[in-house]
């Protein structure tokens, strides 16, 4: 290999090579310089695809445009205050928290709950953290069709298992019933994402000193305790976060709701990605549905902020 | 035709000046192929057709066609095979909007009103004409026609067929299920009976089929979604005597679903499916979904499956026996190659093409011609999967329902025909209107009113 670079230095005329090595030594020894060669790739690629994206969809959304036509004629942002007093959007908005907190109530139980079993010491506990964290591979499609087809109401398995057990009498349309729909997709859709939730708190949990708990034991502390006073202090910031985090993603949640429930029965489960996607394909109306997302956008940067400033996400990372 | 004139706020944008740009360079490309002795259709660039039929099977068979098509008349074809449903309106839109439409797309006559009202659609009197020389009289009920010219090039159709388990109902000493009344007295007691059978899917869902159910319930009454006024087309959902005819459906839906499974979410798969499966005896279908997949997944019932037409209220004669709706091909403005389209469409619709394409179709879509339900029809002759699995009753049960006038389209419950009915069909409120006076929980009158207000909002009917 040194031979190699030997003659490939050899190659470069050494005018040329003491040039390359003082422009490279002023960018290194100036942070300013140094950051802007770091950054610049990852920025212009993130200003393509997603702050030029969004741009463009905020400026169509001041427009009437059909999905099947390409003109546009101008309308100006009374549109989106139409859009944000329409019936159909406040009730897809409505049906978007109570998906949004509901799956995260969800994720946040399962994913603690199931942080604090993989982290005791017992034999297979590696083996059984991995396969705790095996769902989070699993892609939201293949979720959302099996679940339909365990779901289903004729030949699903769940159904199977309930009436032979003797929960059910009857077979229950879970995903077909005003009642059950939401509830259904909601818990489909977040025992993936509770894993999420699991590895952030395993990570906190594994960095709590074992001789905290060996106090608590010296003092006389029940597991509760132990619990209570060493474990939660120390993982609530982490689970703030991820609940905050989990919002953010499931409020603009589209695939698994689209996959198992089309926004049925009726609109019982047509949160606003949905009602955004039908008013553009089923209503050939791309003007208006841009608008809806970008009402989606602006709730989503607000939820945001709280993130930031509630979270502080930044003191959960830094290093002492 | 084509692209909106720039009137006052309207604002040409980027992608129309690329669909201007790329008409201007198909007329360019077309004028110097001209010059210069090309194929054809007088363009180098090649026919680019969209295709909802993406199995293994259609992609091989179309594949074929293009290949021949090819070798004959010197013209490429560039098949693009997209999922049937919202997956092909989705690459339809983005190649439109996108400034690089396509040259040909598939349509059914519910859906391209929504095409021809955006004056995305190029008349194709002269491809029907050309297909008349060769084939038949294309009849007039499987065409649409908007601003003055047909905008579909039909190749198959449909009809509403309320398949039924004959074995069930002879066993039962029931009635075929063509009334109302005895399509109630039916489903009761097949779903009282101790068999494990729901006597049909009553589907009340905001879906494709729960449109398609809804609208085919209408009917059955003759309660009209739309009506005409000179050049304003109406909601008519809730007026007058029809309101009335609206309601008495909605009643009565409030009644049936108690004898079907719970079917508030349903598509067309799940209707076809619960009958071939064995949960339901009955199932109202736009084709023969429900007894070809019976045959396929090998049922004993599916000899017995036998059709009748829409149930009808038998106090209100006037309604209509179901829907018949073409399937075919339109060509999209603004496409490179529109002469090249016209003549592969042409080709796919016209002679031996098209007896393959309607086979294919396993007599789940049915020919447009009357003259191919004959035996011996160059369709029937040698046929063996229709010989061995339909009876002859079955099949000129169809074909009678089919060319009946007591069979039309959705768009043709106005006169000329409503451009309104795709987005009225898609907006999904029908379907809508009947979960929520079931599962819902809604008066019948509200549910009319919402109905009523949501189609007039987003639909272009007044």
């Amino acid at each position: 290999m040194s031979v190699v670079s030997d003659r490939v230095t050899a190659l470069v005329p050494t005018r040329w090579w003491q040039r390359s090595n003082e422009i490279l030594s002023g960018v290194f020894e100036d942070d300013r310089r140094l950051l802007a060669v770091c950054l610049t790739p990852a920025l212009a690629l993130y200003v393509l695809v997603a702050i030029l994206p969004m741009l463009w969809a905020f400026n169509l959304s001041l427009y009437e445009v059909s999905t099947l036509n390409p003109v546009w004629e101008w309308t100006g942002p009374g549109r989106l205050v139409d859009i944000l007093t329409s019936g159909a959007f406040q009730a897809a908005f409505g049906r978007s928290l109570i998906f949004g907190f509901g799956s995260v109530a969800f994720q946040i139980v399962v994913g603690v709950s199931l942080a604090l079993l993989v982290n005791r010491e017992f034999k297979g506990a590696v083996l059984a953290r991995a396969v705790a964290l095996l769902p989070y591979m699993v892609p939201a499609v293949a979720i959302g069709m099996v679940g339909q087809f365990m779901l289903n109401a004729q030949y699903g398995i769940i159904n199977l298992v309930l009436i032979r057990v003797g929960i059910l009498n009857n077979p229950v349309a879970f995903l077909g019933l005003p009642e059950t729909a939401m509830a259904t997709v909601m818990v489909v859709g977040s025992w993936k994402f509770a894993v999420f939730v699991t590895l952030l708190t395993l990570a906190r949990l594994q960095s709590i000193p074992e001789n905290f708990y060996e106090g608590a034991t010296m003092c006389g502390a029940n597991a509760y305790q132990k619990f209570r006073d060493v474990t939660l202090p120390r993982i609530k910031n982490v689970i703030l976060i991820a609940a905050l985090l989990r919002t953010l993603w499931m409020f603009n949640k589209f695939d698994i709701i689209y996959i198992m429930t089309r926004g049925g029965p009726g609109e019982e489960t047509t949160t606003i990605p949905l009602h955004a996607y039908e008013v553009a394909f089923n209503q050939y109306d791309l003007g208006q549905a841009a608008g809806i997302a970008a009402l989606m956008f602006v709730f989503l940067a607000l939820w945001s902020i709280v993130y930031f400033r509630v979270a502080r996400p930044e003191e959960e990372v830094r290093v002492a | 035709m084509g692209e909106s004139p720039n009137t006052d706020g309207s604002t040409p944008h980027l992608s129309r000046r690329a669909v201007v740009a790329a008409a201007g360079v198909g007329g360019l490309s077309t004028g110097l192929a001209g010059c210069l002795g090309l194929g054809g259709s007088g363009s180098s660039e090649p026919v680019k057709y969209i295709s909802n039929n993406n199995s293994p099977q259609f992609k091989e068979m179309l594949r074929g066609f293009a290949e021949d098509f090819e070798e004959e008349r010197d013209i490429e074809v560039d098949i693009e095979f997209t999922e049937i449903g919202g997956d092909y309106g989705q690459r339809v839109s983005q190649l439109i909007q996108g400034g690089n439409p396509p040259d040909i797309i598939n349509a059914e006559q519910f859906r391209i009103g929504a095409y021809a009202t955006q004056d995305i659609l190029r008349p194709v009197d002269d491809v029907i004409d050309a297909v008349e020389e060769e084939e038949e009289e294309v009849p007039e009920k499987f065409g649409f026609v908007y601003d003055g010219s047909n905008r579909l090039v039909p190749a198959v159709a449909s009809v509403t067929n309320n398949w039924y388990r004959s074995d069930i109902y002879d066993e039962m000493g029931l009635e075929p299920p063509t009334t109302w009344e005895r399509e109630r007295e039916a489903a009761q007691a097949i779903t009282e009976a101790d068999n494990d059978l729901y006597g049909l899917g009553y589907t009340t869902s905001a879906t494709v089929y729960g449109s398609y159910h809804a609208w085919t319930r209408l009917w059955g009454n003759d309660a009209k979604v739309a009506a005409r006024d000179g050049d304003t087309v109406n909601v008519a959902l809730d007026s007058g005597q029809n309101r009335d005819r609206v309601r008495e459906v909605l009643e009565r839906a409030q009644q049936m679903v108690e004898y079907s499974p719970t079917a508030t979410n349903w598509d067309w798969g799940e209707i076809y499916e619960s009958y071939a499966g064995g949960t339901t005896a009955t199932a109202i279908y736009s084709g023969g979904r429900p007894k070809t997949q019976s045959i396929g997944q090998d049922r004993p019932w599916a000899d017995a499956t036998k059709r009748v037409s829409n149930p009808y209220n038998s106090s209100n004669r006037n309604a209509s026996l179901g829907n018949s709706a073409a399937t075919g091909y339109a060509l999209v403005q603004g496409s490179a190659n529109p002469e090249g389209a016209k003549e592969f469409i042409q080709y796919m619709v016209t002679g031996e093409r098209l007896v393959e394409y309607a086979r294919a179709l396993r007599f789940h879509n049915i020919p447009i011609y009357e003259s191919w339900y004959e035996p011996g029809s160059a369709y029937r002759d040698g046929w063996d999967y229709l010989n061995d699995n339909f009876d002859e009753e079955t099949i000129q049960g169809e074909r009678q329902a089919l060319f009946s006038d007591e069979t039309q389209p959705f768009t043709a419950e106005t006169e000329p025909a409503n451009p309104y009915a795709s987005p009225a069909f898609t907006s999904f409120q029908l379907g809508q209107m009947f979960y929520d006076v079931t599962e819902g929980g809604m008066n019948i009158d509200d549910a009319i009113d919402e109905a009523a207000s949501v189609l007039r909002d987003n639909t272009g009917m007044e």
